[in-house]
């Protein structure tokens, strides 16, 4: 998971699921702009 | 006569069984009487519990070269407290089993408390913590006032989620609307109903206030951080897609650095599907 810019979609995917946090501390600066490795299949169980 | 935390554990508590066999492990782990053989003892009296102990410790997610046949060798290579949190891992999220999808997708509830389990564990490494499988139950359980919740108020709970997702609140205060109360009121209530550790205890209680924590702050600040990363991902959900408020003193606290988190989840992302996968198994009957 690295930094680099995010598309317009996930941004504002982003900004929905980051609403109720305080985006100026710099914990919750990195996890918003966090590049996410593309989604697994969940295994069969 | 009002509703409360603990009246409500006391309703939910005539469909969900304690975990007795994890309260007589634990017993045993505290008594300096006791050895290994008194601890397989205990477990093989459940032969269903045992083989599902087995599998878990032979899977892909602790990934031993070679097979561990029984439970004495089980408790050799893992440990006697990580066996026990196993058992009651297996003991919850078998107690739960029943809780309607339609309300919550369960596998996505436990695949968020698989990984802050696993997050848990790995910033108390990062934090220098010693006997760091304490930190993988805590963030296993955090949320187990929310399965009481959706268990014994289906309807009220469901008004909550819905309310996180499209309203203007978090889950655990839309609960408190609500309900009166909150999941890590009925957390505290049913952990010290089941006599788990004080350590779980705050840990069910204050990870959404980590700087009430009067006992174990540590423990609090890491589930409370833990919480906010896999929210983050996200991975799973236990009902709200939002990410919870961080309390900056509880991140003060551990004193990590916020350029070391993404690696971290990263970890957690290469771990969650191998722990999922075997935990969520349902037994062949």
């Amino acid at each position: 998971m690295s930094q680099s810019p995010l598309s317009e979609e996930e941004r504002k995917k982003r900004e929905e699921r980051f609403r109720y946090v305080d985006l100026n501390h710099p914990l919750m600066q990195v996890l918003f702009q966090m590049q996410l490795p593309a989604k697994k299949q969940p295994e069969q169980h | 006569m009002s509703l409360t935390p603990e009246s409500l554990v006391n309703k939910s508590l005539e469909l969900v069984s304690p975990p007795s066999t994890y309260l007589q492990l634990n017993k045993l782990i505290q008594d300096p009487d006791s050895a290994f053989d008194d601890i397989s003892a205990v477990i093989n009296t459940d032969p269903a519990l045992a083989t599902r102990l087995l599998k878990i410790v032979n899977s892909p997610f602790y990934g031993f070269p070679s097979q561990i046949n029984t439970i004495s060798r089980a408790i050799t290579i893992i440990g006697t407290r990580e066996l026990t949190h196993l058992v009651l891992a297996t003991s919850v999220i078998n107690a739960f089993r029943g809780i309607p999808a339609s309300l919550i997708d369960m596998d996505d509830f436990w695949r968020h408390s698989f990984a802050t389990a696993i997050t848990a564990k790995l910033l108390a490494e990062e934090c220098g913590q010693k006997a760091t499988e304490r930190f993988f139950i805590a963030g296993l359980l955090h949320n187990i006032g929310s399965l009481v919740l959706y268990q014994s108020l289906p309807e009220l709970a469901g008004e909550a989620i819905r309310t996180a997702e499209f309203g203007h609140e978090v889950q655990f205060q839309a609960e408190q609307r609500i309900i009166g109360f909150d999941h890590t009121e009925v957390g505290y209530a049913l952990a010290r109903q089941w006599h788990l550790p004080h350590s779980l205890q705050e840990v069910a209680r204050y990870h959404h206030r980590p700087s009430e924590a009067e006992d174990f702050p540590i423990d609090v600040a890491i589930v409370h951080v833990a919480d906010i990363l896999v929210s983050a991902v996200p991975f799973g959900h236990s009902g709200d897609n939002h990410v919870p408020p961080l309390d900056p003193a509880a991140w003060d606290l551990l004193a990590l650095n916020e350029l070391q988190m993404p690696l971290l989840l990263q970890q957690v992302g290469e771990q969650i599907d191998r722990l999922s996968s075997v935990m969520l198994t349902q037994d062949e009957s």
